[in-house]
Protein backbone atom coordinates (compact mmCIF):
# COMPACT_ATOMS: atom_id res chain seq x y z
CA UNK A 1 0.00 0.00 0.00
CA UNK A 2 1.47 3.42 -0.97
CA UNK A 3 2.65 5.24 2.18
CA UNK A 4 0.30 8.23 1.70
CA UNK A 5 -2.78 6.05 1.45
CA UNK A 6 -1.52 3.97 4.42
CA UNK A 7 -1.22 7.06 6.54
CA UNK A 8 -4.77 8.20 5.67
CA UNK A 9 -6.14 4.68 6.28
CA UNK A 10 -4.52 4.47 9.73
CA UNK A 11 -5.80 7.98 10.60
CA UNK A 12 -9.36 7.11 9.65
CA UNK A 13 -9.09 3.85 11.58
CA UNK A 14 -8.01 5.66 14.74
CA UNK A 15 -10.84 8.22 14.33
CA UNK A 16 -13.38 5.43 13.96
CA UNK A 17 -12.13 3.66 17.06
CA UNK A 18 -12.30 7.01 18.98
CA UNK A 19 -15.88 7.43 17.86
CA UNK A 20 -16.90 3.86 18.74
CA UNK A 21 -15.38 4.01 22.24
CA UNK A 22 -16.92 7.41 23.01
CA UNK A 23 -20.35 6.97 21.37
CA UNK A 24 -22.41 7.67 24.50
CA UNK A 25 -20.42 10.81 25.40
CA UNK A 26 -20.60 12.08 21.84
CA UNK A 27 -24.38 11.46 21.74
CA UNK A 28 -24.86 13.51 24.91
CA UNK A 29 -22.66 16.31 23.59
CA UNK A 30 -24.58 16.44 20.29
CA UNK A 31 -27.98 16.51 22.07
CA UNK A 32 -26.81 19.35 24.26
CA UNK A 33 -25.58 21.35 21.29
CA UNK A 34 -28.90 20.77 19.48
CA UNK A 35 -30.95 21.99 22.47
CA UNK A 36 -28.73 25.05 22.82
CA UNK A 37 -29.19 25.85 19.13
CA UNK A 38 -33.00 25.56 19.42
CA UNK A 39 -32.99 27.82 22.51
CA UNK A 40 -30.91 30.43 20.72
CA UNK A 41 -33.21 30.42 17.73
CA UNK A 42 -36.42 30.58 19.76
CA UNK A 43 -35.57 32.89 22.61
CA UNK A 44 -32.29 34.40 21.62
CA UNK A 45 -30.69 32.41 24.37
CA UNK A 46 -31.68 29.72 26.83
CA UNK A 47 -33.47 30.91 29.99
CA UNK A 48 -34.60 34.24 28.38
CA UNK A 49 -38.42 34.70 28.80
CA UNK A 50 -40.84 36.94 26.86
CA UNK A 51 -41.30 40.51 28.15
CA UNK A 52 -44.93 41.62 27.83
CA UNK A 53 -45.57 44.78 25.86
CA UNK A 54 -48.31 47.41 25.90
CA UNK A 55 -50.72 47.88 23.01
CA UNK A 56 -52.98 50.89 22.48
CA UNK A 57 -56.65 50.99 21.45
CA UNK A 58 -58.05 54.43 20.64
CA UNK A 59 -61.74 55.08 21.20
CA UNK A 60 -62.87 57.54 18.54
CA UNK A 61 -65.92 58.10 16.33
CA UNK A 62 -67.75 55.55 18.51
CA UNK A 63 -65.36 52.81 17.48
CA UNK A 64 -62.54 50.86 19.10
CA UNK A 65 -59.51 51.34 16.87
CA UNK A 66 -58.31 48.81 15.95
CA UNK A 67 -61.44 46.69 16.26
CA UNK A 68 -59.36 43.49 16.43
CA UNK A 69 -55.97 43.26 18.14
CA UNK A 70 -53.70 40.19 18.22
CA UNK A 71 -51.43 40.07 21.26
CA UNK A 72 -49.43 37.62 23.42
CA UNK A 73 -50.61 36.30 26.77
CA UNK A 74 -49.76 38.77 29.51
CA UNK A 75 -49.52 41.79 27.23
CA UNK A 76 -51.20 44.95 28.45
CA UNK A 77 -53.85 46.76 26.44
CA UNK A 78 -54.34 50.47 27.07
CA UNK A 79 -57.59 52.14 25.98
CA UNK A 80 -57.65 55.92 25.48
CA UNK A 81 -60.96 57.78 25.06
CA UNK A 82 -60.41 60.33 22.31
CA UNK A 83 -64.13 60.68 21.61
CA UNK A 84 -66.58 63.51 22.32
CA UNK A 85 -68.70 61.35 24.62
CA UNK A 86 -68.23 58.94 27.56
CA UNK A 87 -67.56 55.24 26.97
CA UNK A 88 -66.59 52.17 28.87
CA UNK A 89 -64.74 48.95 28.04
CA UNK A 90 -66.48 45.83 29.31
CA UNK A 91 -65.99 42.10 28.74
CA UNK A 92 -68.93 41.04 26.60
CA UNK A 93 -69.93 37.48 27.57
CA UNK A 94 -70.29 37.71 31.35
CA UNK A 95 -69.12 41.29 32.01
CA UNK A 96 -66.30 39.82 34.11
CA UNK A 97 -64.28 43.03 33.88
CA UNK A 98 -64.99 46.68 33.09
CA UNK A 99 -63.17 49.97 32.97
CA UNK A 100 -66.12 51.88 34.41
CA UNK A 101 -67.12 55.16 32.78
CA UNK A 102 -64.30 56.81 30.84
CA UNK A 103 -64.55 60.53 30.19
CA UNK A 104 -62.75 62.20 27.28
CA UNK A 105 -58.95 61.68 27.55
CA UNK A 106 -59.35 59.04 30.27
CA UNK A 107 -57.00 56.06 29.99
CA UNK A 108 -57.58 52.55 31.30
CA UNK A 109 -55.33 49.52 30.98
CA UNK A 110 -55.41 45.83 31.74
CA UNK A 111 -53.15 42.78 31.29
CA UNK A 112 -54.88 40.26 29.01
CA UNK A 113 -54.52 36.49 29.43
CA UNK A 114 -57.15 35.07 27.06
CA UNK A 115 -59.00 35.82 23.82
CA UNK A 116 -61.84 38.19 24.67
CA UNK A 117 -64.73 40.04 23.05
CA UNK A 118 -65.57 43.35 24.68
CA UNK A 119 -68.01 46.23 24.15
CA UNK A 120 -69.19 49.59 25.45
CA UNK A 121 -72.24 49.19 27.73
CA UNK A 122 -73.26 52.79 26.97
CA UNK A 123 -73.23 52.18 23.21
CA UNK A 124 -74.00 48.47 22.97
CA UNK A 125 -73.22 48.16 19.27
CA UNK A 126 -69.63 49.35 19.86
CA UNK A 127 -67.50 46.22 19.98
CA UNK A 128 -63.89 45.09 20.00
CA UNK A 129 -61.88 41.86 20.02
CA UNK A 130 -58.60 40.80 21.61
CA UNK A 131 -56.95 37.64 20.26
CA UNK A 132 -54.29 35.99 22.40
CA UNK A 133 -51.82 34.03 20.30
CA UNK B 1 -108.37 44.94 22.45
CA UNK B 2 -109.90 47.01 19.63
CA UNK B 3 -109.32 50.19 21.66
CA UNK B 4 -105.61 49.26 22.15
CA UNK B 5 -105.24 48.50 18.44
CA UNK B 6 -106.75 51.87 17.54
CA UNK B 7 -104.49 53.66 20.00
CA UNK B 8 -101.44 51.91 18.56
CA UNK B 9 -102.52 52.91 15.06
CA UNK B 10 -102.90 56.50 16.23
CA UNK B 11 -99.42 56.34 17.84
CA UNK B 12 -97.92 55.13 14.56
CA UNK B 13 -99.76 57.83 12.65
CA UNK B 14 -98.45 60.46 15.07
CA UNK B 15 -94.88 59.27 14.48
CA UNK B 16 -95.33 59.29 10.72
CA UNK B 17 -96.76 62.82 10.87
CA UNK B 18 -93.95 63.95 13.19
CA UNK B 19 -91.36 62.51 10.80
CA UNK B 20 -93.00 64.15 7.81
CA UNK B 21 -93.18 67.44 9.69
CA UNK B 22 -89.50 67.15 10.72
CA UNK B 23 -88.33 66.48 7.19
CA UNK B 24 -90.48 69.33 5.88
CA UNK B 25 -89.13 71.57 8.62
CA UNK B 26 -85.55 70.82 7.67
CA UNK B 27 -86.23 70.98 3.95
CA UNK B 28 -88.39 74.14 3.93
CA UNK B 29 -87.26 75.00 0.40
CA UNK B 30 -83.59 74.77 1.49
CA UNK B 31 -83.54 77.82 3.77
CA UNK B 32 -80.32 79.75 3.96
CA UNK B 33 -79.18 79.63 7.59
CA UNK B 34 -76.51 81.78 9.17
CA UNK B 35 -73.99 80.14 11.52
CA UNK B 36 -75.93 81.56 14.48
CA UNK B 37 -79.10 79.93 13.16
CA UNK B 38 -77.31 76.63 12.46
CA UNK B 39 -76.04 76.70 16.05
CA UNK B 40 -79.61 77.23 17.31
CA UNK B 41 -80.97 74.33 15.25
CA UNK B 42 -78.16 72.07 16.53
CA UNK B 43 -78.82 73.12 20.15
CA UNK B 44 -82.59 72.65 19.86
CA UNK B 45 -82.27 69.25 18.14
CA UNK B 46 -80.07 68.01 21.01
CA UNK B 47 -82.26 69.55 23.72
CA UNK B 48 -85.34 67.87 22.28
CA UNK B 49 -83.78 64.41 22.54
CA UNK B 50 -82.64 65.15 26.08
CA UNK B 51 -86.24 66.03 27.01
CA UNK B 52 -87.57 62.80 25.42
CA UNK B 53 -84.95 60.81 27.34
CA UNK B 54 -85.92 62.46 30.63
CA UNK B 55 -89.52 61.37 30.12
CA UNK B 56 -88.39 57.83 29.23
CA UNK B 57 -86.16 57.60 32.31
CA UNK B 58 -89.16 58.47 34.51
CA UNK B 59 -91.84 56.41 32.76
CA UNK B 60 -90.26 53.31 31.27
CA UNK B 61 -89.89 50.06 33.23
CA UNK B 62 -88.00 48.35 30.40
CA UNK B 63 -84.26 47.96 31.17
CA UNK B 64 -83.16 48.30 27.52
CA UNK B 65 -85.28 51.43 26.99
CA UNK B 66 -83.99 53.00 30.23
CA UNK B 67 -80.36 52.21 29.32
CA UNK B 68 -80.87 53.71 25.87
CA UNK B 69 -82.46 56.83 27.39
CA UNK B 70 -79.49 57.17 29.78
CA UNK B 71 -77.12 57.11 26.80
CA UNK B 72 -79.23 59.75 25.03
CA UNK B 73 -79.06 61.98 28.13
CA UNK B 74 -75.28 61.58 28.47
CA UNK B 75 -74.40 61.97 24.81
CA UNK B 76 -76.74 64.80 23.81
CA UNK B 77 -75.78 66.74 26.95
CA UNK B 78 -72.09 66.24 26.00
CA UNK B 79 -72.74 67.60 22.50
CA UNK B 80 -74.72 70.52 23.98
CA UNK B 81 -71.83 71.30 26.28
CA UNK B 82 -69.35 71.31 23.41
CA UNK B 83 -71.68 73.43 21.26
CA UNK B 84 -72.04 75.92 24.11
CA UNK B 85 -68.25 76.16 24.63
CA UNK B 86 -67.68 76.66 20.92
CA UNK B 87 -70.38 79.30 20.60
CA UNK B 88 -68.78 81.18 23.50
CA UNK B 89 -65.32 80.89 21.96
CA UNK B 90 -66.55 82.13 18.58
CA UNK B 91 -68.70 84.85 20.13
CA UNK B 92 -71.76 83.42 18.36
CA UNK B 93 -75.16 83.69 20.02
CA UNK B 94 -77.51 80.96 18.72
CA UNK B 95 -80.37 82.65 16.87
CA UNK B 96 -83.96 81.46 16.82
CA UNK B 97 -85.32 80.81 13.35
CA UNK B 98 -88.20 79.13 11.52
CA UNK B 99 -86.50 75.73 11.57
CA UNK B 100 -85.73 75.76 15.29
CA UNK B 101 -89.27 77.00 16.10
CA UNK B 102 -90.83 74.29 14.00
CA UNK B 103 -88.69 71.64 15.74
CA UNK B 104 -89.85 72.85 19.14
CA UNK B 105 -93.51 72.86 18.08
CA UNK B 106 -93.23 69.28 16.84
CA UNK B 107 -91.45 68.26 20.02
CA UNK B 108 -94.22 69.71 22.20
CA UNK B 109 -96.78 67.52 20.45
CA UNK B 110 -94.58 64.42 20.79
CA UNK B 111 -94.00 65.09 24.49
CA UNK B 112 -97.75 65.35 25.05
CA UNK B 113 -98.14 61.93 23.39
CA UNK B 114 -95.31 60.45 25.46
CA UNK B 115 -96.78 61.79 28.69
CA UNK B 116 -100.21 60.33 27.87
CA UNK B 117 -98.90 56.78 27.46
CA UNK B 118 -97.47 54.14 29.77
CA UNK B 119 -96.15 50.57 29.86
CA UNK B 120 -95.37 48.76 26.60
CA UNK B 121 -97.31 51.31 24.58
CA UNK B 122 -95.04 54.05 25.92
CA UNK B 123 -91.86 52.02 25.27
CA UNK B 124 -92.89 51.29 21.68
CA UNK B 125 -93.89 54.89 20.95
CA UNK B 126 -90.70 56.28 22.53
CA UNK B 127 -88.30 53.98 20.69
CA UNK B 128 -90.16 54.23 17.36
CA UNK B 129 -89.98 58.00 17.69
CA UNK B 130 -86.25 57.81 18.52
CA UNK B 131 -85.58 55.83 15.34
CA UNK B 132 -87.57 58.30 13.23
CA UNK B 133 -86.09 61.33 15.00
CA UNK B 134 -82.47 60.24 14.61
CA UNK B 135 -83.01 59.40 10.94
CA UNK B 136 -84.43 62.89 10.38
CA UNK B 137 -81.65 64.60 12.40
CA UNK B 138 -78.88 62.73 10.54
CA UNK B 139 -80.41 63.72 7.19
CA UNK B 140 -80.72 67.31 8.34
CA UNK B 141 -77.19 67.59 9.74
CA UNK B 142 -75.60 66.01 6.67
CA UNK B 143 -77.92 67.56 4.08
CA UNK B 144 -78.56 71.02 5.50
CA UNK B 145 -76.59 72.11 8.57
CA UNK B 146 -73.07 71.02 7.52
CA UNK B 147 -73.33 72.45 3.98
CA UNK B 148 -74.85 75.70 5.32
CA UNK B 149 -72.15 76.27 7.97
CA UNK B 150 -69.39 78.72 7.13
CA UNK B 151 -67.26 78.56 10.28
CA UNK B 152 -64.90 75.56 10.05
CA UNK B 153 -64.87 74.79 13.80
CA UNK B 154 -68.66 74.68 13.93
CA UNK B 155 -68.68 72.55 10.78
CA UNK B 156 -66.11 70.18 12.36
CA UNK B 157 -68.24 69.82 15.48
CA UNK B 158 -71.29 68.93 13.39
CA UNK B 159 -69.23 66.44 11.35
CA UNK B 160 -67.96 64.85 14.61
CA UNK B 161 -71.52 64.56 15.89
CA UNK B 162 -72.75 62.52 12.92
CA UNK B 163 -71.14 59.18 14.04
CA UNK B 164 -72.73 59.72 17.47
CA UNK B 165 -76.19 60.12 15.94
CA UNK B 166 -75.66 57.15 13.62
CA UNK B 167 -74.65 54.96 16.58
CA UNK B 168 -77.74 56.18 18.43
CA UNK B 169 -79.86 55.19 15.44
CA UNK B 170 -78.34 51.68 15.34
CA UNK B 171 -78.81 51.35 19.11
CA UNK B 172 -82.43 52.55 18.85
CA UNK B 173 -83.13 49.98 16.14
CA UNK B 174 -81.74 47.17 18.28
CA UNK B 175 -83.94 48.23 21.20
CA UNK B 176 -86.91 48.65 18.82
CA UNK B 177 -86.48 45.00 17.76
CA UNK B 178 -86.53 43.82 21.38
CA UNK B 179 -89.50 46.00 22.35
CA UNK B 180 -91.65 44.77 19.46
CA UNK B 181 -91.32 41.11 20.57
Amino acid sequence: MPSLFRKKYLNNLSKMSFISTNKARLRKLFSGLLIAAVCMLTFGGCGKSYTPVTHVVVIKGLKFLPYELTIRKGDTVKWINKDLVKHDVTEETNQTWTSGVMNKEDVWKMAITETTDYFCTLHVIMKGKLIVE
Amino acid sequence: MRILRNQLKQGGLMIALALLSLNMTFAQGNPKLSDAEVAMVAVVANQIDVSYAEIAQKKSRNADVKKFAETMLNDHNSVLGLAGELAKKLGVTPKENAVSKSLLEGADKTKKELNSMRGKKFDKFYIDNEVAYHEAVINAVEGLLIPETENQELKDLLISAVPIFKTHLAHAKSVQEKVSK
